[in-house]
C-alpha cells in the first residue's frame, strides 16, 4: 500500500473512532424520536383508539418501509398486525 | 334589506346552529332565500346526519350540488353531505399511494390495514369537516355566501373547535420531525451514510399541508369579518338555556354571535297565555346579537312557507 | 531490578499470550469462523449494529472498559510487594481475563448479540438473568461510590487538577452544542476541545485550588462528594449527545496521550537514567492490619487480571459491532491485553516512581491506601525523568487522566445504575421515572460513601468488595461460556479452571471480609455487612446454578455444528425452564 493511501486508512481510522459512538448516539435519538412517530401513526391499528386516525392514515405510506424494523425493535417477533405479513 | 339578513350581510360563512328540533333547517334555507331574492349566489349545506333539507325543499339533495331555486340575479343550491363518501375518496386516495409504493402481496393487506381508519371515534366527525372546508372553499369561488344548516349544538361546537385542535396536533408531529431531522444531520456531519430525506421530506410536506388547511379554517372561522353564527331557538327554559350555552362557548372559540332567531311563537290569538309566557322568556335573553321573531307555521314544507320566513327575516 | 526490565518481561508475557494462547482459543476451542454473519451484518440498523473495522472497534472496546479500576487495583495491591501483583497481572491477563473477555464476546455475538443477562436467561434460566440484574446494581453501586472517594482524593491531593477536571464539562457541552445546533465541521470542533483541555491542564497547574477548611459547613472532603454526586444526577439525566457522548469524545484524545506519556517516560527513565524498585518485590514487612495475600490480592486486582465488568460490556455494546468473528481475537483478547498493559504501568509508576524507600513506607503505611495518589506521585516523578517535563504538570497530566477516567465512569454508572433500579422496579411492577430513579440512585450511592465516614474517609474499604463483585459477575460469565462450550463438546476447562480459581477466591474473600466488616459490634459497618452478605447469598446461589446448568448440559445431547445458524434463520431461542 502506497503512503498515501494508507494516511488516508489511517486517518479514516481515527476519525471513525472518535465520530462513532457520537454519531450513533445521535442515530439512536433520532430513531426513538421516528419510534415515536411510528407509535402515534399505527394507533388505531393497534387497538389504540385514535380520534386523529383519519389524518394519521395519510401518513402511513410514508412510514411504511420502516414498519419491520419497528417492530422488531418493539420486541414483536412477527408482525403485531394480522393483516400485514412482511416477515 | 335589514333585520337578520342585513346582519348578515358582511358574512361569507353562516351556521345556523341550535338545539336540535327547533327549526334550524328552515331558518337557514329561509335566510338564504331572502338572500337570494337580493340578488346573492347562495350555497346551503346540511351537515346535519339527519338531512332535512331536501324534504323542506321537496327535491331531491345530495352529495353534489342542486339548484332549490333560482330568481333573476340570485339562486340557491343545496347540498347534504355525505361523509361516508368523504371517507372512502379519501381513504381510497392513500390506498392508492401505498399500493404504489408495496408489492404485490401486500396490496391486500394494505388495504384491509387502512379499514381500521374507517370506523375509528373521530373519523366520521374528520370527514364531516372536511367537507365542510371543502365547500367554503367552492363556496367562496362560485357563491357569495355559504349558509350551514349545522347538526345539534354539540356536534356543531365541537366541529368548530377541531381546526384550532388539529393545527395543534400537527404542530406536535411537527416538532417531532424537527428533532429527528435534526439528529438526523448531526448523523450525517458525523459520517453517517443512511438516507432517508425523501421520506423525511414527504412526511414534512404531508403535515405541512394539513396544518396549513387547519390553520386556515381556524382562522376563517375566527374572523368576524367572514364568519357568523345564528343560533336558534324556542321560546322554552330548556332550549333558551342550551342557547346561552353556545353563546359562551362560541365567545371562547372566537366565533362571531351575528343573531338569534327564536322561532315557532306561538300565535297571540290563538294562545295567549303562551305567548306572554314565550315573550317574557325571550325579555330577559341578551346574547348580545339582534334577535328575530318567527311565528309557528303550521305544515312548513316547500317554497311558499319559506317566502314567508324569509319575509320575517328581512 | 530495573523497571524497564519488568516493563519487557511483563511485553513478552502479553505477547506470547496473544500470538499463542489466543490463537490456540480462536481456532481450536471457539472455532472463530469468517464465514459467520454476526449480529452486525444480520441486523445491520446504522444504528447499535454496524460492522466496525476491528482497530476501531477495539479502539472503542478499550475506552470503554478502561477506567480507573486497573490503577487503583494495583496501586493498592503493590502493598504486599511488586512480584505478586505483576505475576497476578501478566498470569491473570493472559489466561482469565483474555479468555473471559474474548470468551463473552464470542459468546454474545453467537447468541444475536444478546447481553449476558439475557444469555443467563438462556443458559442458567430466568432467575439467572435476576440475579445478573442484582449483581450488576451492586457492582454499579459500588463502583459509583469507590470511584466518588478516587476523585475525592485526587481533588484534594494534587489541587492543580480542580480547573482541568471540572472545566473538562463546559469544554463537553460546548462540543454538543457545536455539533448538534451550530453543525460547526467536526475537525476544527475536536481540535478546539483538545487544546482547550490541555490549556485547562497548564492552568490548572498554575492555579491550584485548595478548599477552605469549612465550606458551606461541610470539610472540603465532604463538599467534593456532594457536588460530585449532584453533578453525575444532573449529567446522567440531560440527553446523551449533548455531555456524556461529547464528553468521551474528548476524554479518548487525552488518555491516549496520557499512556503515551507514560509508557515512553518509563522507558526513557529506565533506560537511560536507571529506574530501580524502591519497594520490594515481596514484601515481607506488611503494615499491621494488612490481610493476607490470598484470597485479596484477586479481588483487589481485578480489572487488569480479570474483570466481570468487561463482560458486561463486550456483550452490550462491542459484539453488536463485530465485523468477521476472527476479529474478536483483536478486540476481545487485546482489549484484556490492554488493560493489562494498564495496570503494569500502575505497578510500576507506584513502586519504581516513588522517590525514596522511606516515603513509600510512608504512603504504604496501611492496607487501601496508596492508590490513585501514588499512581499519579510516582508517575509524575516517572515522567519528569524520563521526558523532563516538571513533575508537577505530568503529575497534573496524569491526575485529570485519572479523575476524567474515573468521572466518565460514575456518570455512565449513575445513568446504567438507574436503568437497572428502573427495570427492576418493572419486575416487582411498578413504573420509576427518571427522576426518581436518578434520586434513588444518588442517595443509596451517597449512603455507601457516607457510611464510611461524613468525609468518606474510610476511602476504599469497599474496593475489595467491588473487586468480590466484579470476580462474581467474571464467574456468571465463564459459567455461561463454560455451558456453551459442553453443549458444542469443546475443551471447556479453558473457562472452567479460571471460573473455579475466581469463584473460589471471590467466595472465600466475601467471607474474609464479613470479618473486616464487623468488628465487634460497635464499629461495624453495616450497610458494607448487608451488601456482604447479600454478595454470599448471591454467590451461593450462582454457584449452585451453575453446577446444575453445567451438568444438565453435559447430560443433554450435543449442539449442532450450525445450531447458532439455524437460530438466526428460525429465530427461536429455546428457553430453559
Amino acid at each position: 500500500m502506497s503512503f498515501s493511501s494508507r494516511w488516508a486508512a489511517i486517518s479514516q481510522g481515527l476519525s471513525e473512532f472518535y465520530a462513532g459512538p457520537y454519531r450513533r448516539t445521535f442515530a439512536r435519538s433520532r430513531r426513538d424520536e421516528d419510534d415515536h412517530f411510528m407509535l402515534v401513526v399505527l394507533a388505531e391499528s393497534l387497538g389504540v383508539p385514535d380520534p386523529a386516525a383519519y389524518y394519521t392514515a395519510e401518513l402511513l405510506p410514508a412510514v411504511y418501509e420502516d414498519f419491520h424494523d419497528w417492530h422488531q425493535r418493539a420486541g414483536l417477533e412477527r408482525s403485531p398486525l394480522d393483516h400485514i405479513s412482511c416477515c | 334589506m335589514s333585520g337578520l339578513v342585513a346582519a348578515t350581510a358582511e358574512r361569507h360563512a353562516i351556521f345556523v346552529g341550535g338545539k336540535g328540533g327547533v327549526g334550524k333547517t328552515s331558518v337557514a334555507s329561509s335566510l338564504a332565500l331572502a338572500h337570494a331574492q337580493h340578488g346573492s349566489r347562495v350555497l346551503v349545506v346540511s351537515t346535519d346526519p339527519a338531512h332535512n333539507l331536501g324534504h323542506l325543499w321537496e327535491q331531491r339533495v345530495g352529495d353534489d350540488a342542486v339548484t332549490l331555486w333560482s330568481g333573476s340575479a340570485g339562486r340557491v343550491d343545496g347540498i347534504e353531505i355525505d361523509p361516508s363518501r368523504t371517507v372512502d375518496t379519501h381513504l381510497a386516495s392513500v390506498s392508492q399511494t401505498m399500493t404504489r409504493l408495496l408489492p404485490d402481496h401486500l396490496h391486500r393487506a394494505a388495504r384491509d390495514h387502512l379499514e381500521s381508519a374507517r370506523d375509528a371515534p373521530g373519523t366520521h366527525e374528520a370527514a364531516v369537516l372536511e367537507r365542510v372546508a371543502e365547500t367554503l372553499e367552492i363556496g367562496l369561488d362560485r357563491y357569495d355566501r355559504v349558509i350551514f344548516d349545522t347538526a345539534p349544538s354539540g356536534h356543531t361546537l365541537h366541529l368548530l373547535a377541531m381546526p384550532d385542535k388539529m393545527t395543534g396536533w400537527t404542530e406536535k408531529l411537527l416538532a417531532n420531525r424537527d428533532r429527528s431531522e435534526r439528529f438526523a444531520v448531526a448523523y450525517g456531519a458525523l459520517g453517517g451514510t443512511k438516507d432517508t430525506s425523501d421520506r423525511d421530506a414527504e412526511l414534512r410536506r404531508l403535515l405541512l399541508r394539513r396544518r396549513a388547511r387547519f390553520s386556515l379554517m381556524r382562522d376563517s372561522l375566527a374572523d368576524p369579518q367572514r364568519t357568523g353564527f345564528v343560533i336558534v331557538t324556542v321560546a322554552e327554559p330548556m332550549p333558551i338555556a342550551e342557547s346561552r350555552e353556545v353563546a359562551r362557548q362560541l365567545a371562547e372559540l372566537g366565533v362571531a354571535l351575528v343573531g338569534v332567531v327564536a322561532n315557532r311563537l306561538s300565535p297571540v290569538d290563538l294562545m295567549p297565555t303562551r305567548r306572554v309566557r314565550e315573550d317574557a322568556q325571550l325579555e330577559r335573553l341578551d346574547l348580545g346579537a339582534p334577535l328575530t321573531r318567527i311565528p309557528l307555521i303550521d305544515e312548513l314544507v316547500g317554497l311558499p312557507s319559506l317566502d314567508r320566513i324569509a319575509a320575517s327575516l328581512t | 531490578m530495573d523497571s524497564v526490565l519488568l516493563l519487557v518481561v511483563g511485553l513478552a508475557i502479553f505477547a506470547a499470550g496473544y500470538l499463542v494462547y489466543s490463537r490456540y482459543l480462536g481456532k481450536r476451542v471457539l472455532k472463530l469462523d469468517p464465514a459467520f454473519r454476526t449480529p452486525a451484518h444480520e441486523k445491520n440498523d446504522g444504528v447499535d449494529h454496524v460492522p466496525t473495522n476491528k482497530f476501531v472497534l477495539w479502539g472503542h472496546h478499550f475506552t470503554s472498559v478502561a477506567g480507573a479500576a486497573p490503577i487503583v487495583g494495583p496501586a493498592v495491591a503493590v502493598i504486599w510487594g511488586w512480584l505478586p501483583a505483576f505475576l497476578w497481572v501478566t498470569i491473570g491477563t493472559v489466561f482469565f481475563a483474555g479468555m473471559h473477555d474474548l470468551g463473552a464476546l464470542w459468546a454474545s455475538e453467537r447468541n444475536k448479540g444478546r447481553s449476558i443477562g439475557a444469555l443467563a436467561a438462556r443458559y442458567i434460566g430466568k432467575r439467572g438473568s435476576y440475579v445478573f440484574l442484582l449483581v450488576i446494581g451492586l457492582l454499579l453501586l459500588m463502583v459509583i461510590a469507590a470511584f466518588a472517594v478516587v476523585i475525592k482524593d485526587l481533588l484534594i491531593a494534587s489541587p492543580s487538577t480542580v480547573i482541568p477536571a471540572w472545566g473538562a464539562i463546559p469544554v463537553a457541552i460546548l462540543v454538543g452544542i457545536a455539533v448538534y445546533k451550530l453543525r460547526w465541521n467536526l475537525t476544527v470542533v475536536t481540535v478546539i476541545g483538545v487544546v482547550a483541555l490541555y490549556a485547562l491542564i497548564w492552568v490548572g497547574d498554575r492555579f491550584p485550588v485548595v478548599l477552605p477548611e469549612s465550606i458551606l459547613g461541610m470539610s472540603p472532603a465532604t463538599f467534593w462528594i456532594v457536588v460530585l454526586f449532584v453533578y453525575a444526577g444532573i449529567a446522567s439525566l440531560l440527553p446523551v449527545w449533548l455531555l456524556l457522548q461529547p464528553r468521551d469524545y474528548i476524554n479518548g484524545v487525552q488518555l491516549f496521550v496520557g499512556l503515551a506519556i507514560l509508557f515512553v517516560g518509563t522507558l526513557v527513565a529506565g533506560l537511560f537514567f536507571g529506574n530501580g524498585f524502591v519497594a520490594p518485590a515481596i514484601n515481607t514487612a506488611v503494615p499491621e492490619g494488612t490481610p493476607s495475600i490470598w484470597p485479596l490480592l484477586f479481588v483487589t486486582v481485578a480489572c487488569g487480571a480479570i474483570s466481570g465488568f468487561h463482560g458486561a460490556v463486550a456483550s452490550g455494546t462491542t459484539s453488536k459491532q463485530l465485523d468477521k468473528e476472527p476479529d474478536a481475537r483483536f478486540v476481545g483478547y487485546f482489549g484484556a491485553v490492554g488493560e493489562g498493559l494498564l495496570a503494569l504501568g500502575a505497578i510500576i509508576a507506584t513502586t519504581a516512581g516513588i522517590s525514596t524507600v522511606a516515603r513509600w513506607e510512608e504512603i504504604y503505611a496501611a492496607f487501601n491506601n496508596g492508590g490513585v495518589n501514588a499512581f499519579v506521585e510516582g508517575g509524575g516523578n516517572i515522567i519528569e525523568m524520563g521526558l523532563g517535563l516538571p513533575q508537577s504538570l505530568s503529575a497534573t497530566v496524569l491526575a485529570t487522566m485519572a479523575v476524567l477516567f474515573a468521572a466518565t465512569t460514575m456518570d455512565t454508572g449513575v445513568r446504567l445504575l438507574r436503568f437497572v433500579f428502573q427495570e427492576a422496579s418493572e419486575v416487582i411492577g411498578f413504573k420509576m421515572n427518571n427522576i426518581v430513579g436518578t434520586l434513588v440512585t444518588l442517595v443509596l450511592c451517597m449512603a455507601l460513601v457516607f457510611s464510611q465516614g461524613i468525609d468518606g474517609s474510610g476511602g476504599l474499604t469497599i474496593w475489595p468488595l467491588f473487586g468480590t463483585t466484579n470476580q462474581l459477575l467474571a464467574s456468571l460469565t465463564l459459567i455461561i461460556v463454560s455451558i456453551m462450550l459442553i453443549r458444542k463438546r469443546r475443551n471447556y476447562f479453558v473457562a472452567l479452571i479460571p471460573l473455579v480459581l475466581v469463584f473460589v477466591a471471590a467466595f472465600w474473600a466475601a467471607i474474609v471480609q464479613i470479618g473486616t466488616f464487623w468488628n465487634g459490634g460497635q464499629d461495624t459497618n453495616w450497610l458494607l455487612l448487608a451488601l456482604d452478605v447479600i454478595i454470599i447469598i448471591a454467590t451461593i446461589w450462582v454457584g449452585a446454578e451453575g453446577i446444575t446448568a453445567m451438568r444438565r448440559a453435559a447430560a443433554e445431547p450435543p449442539e449442532h455444528d450450525d445450531a447458532d445458524l439455524t437460530d438466526h434463520v428460525t429465530g427461536r431461542v429455546p428457553m430453559v425452564k
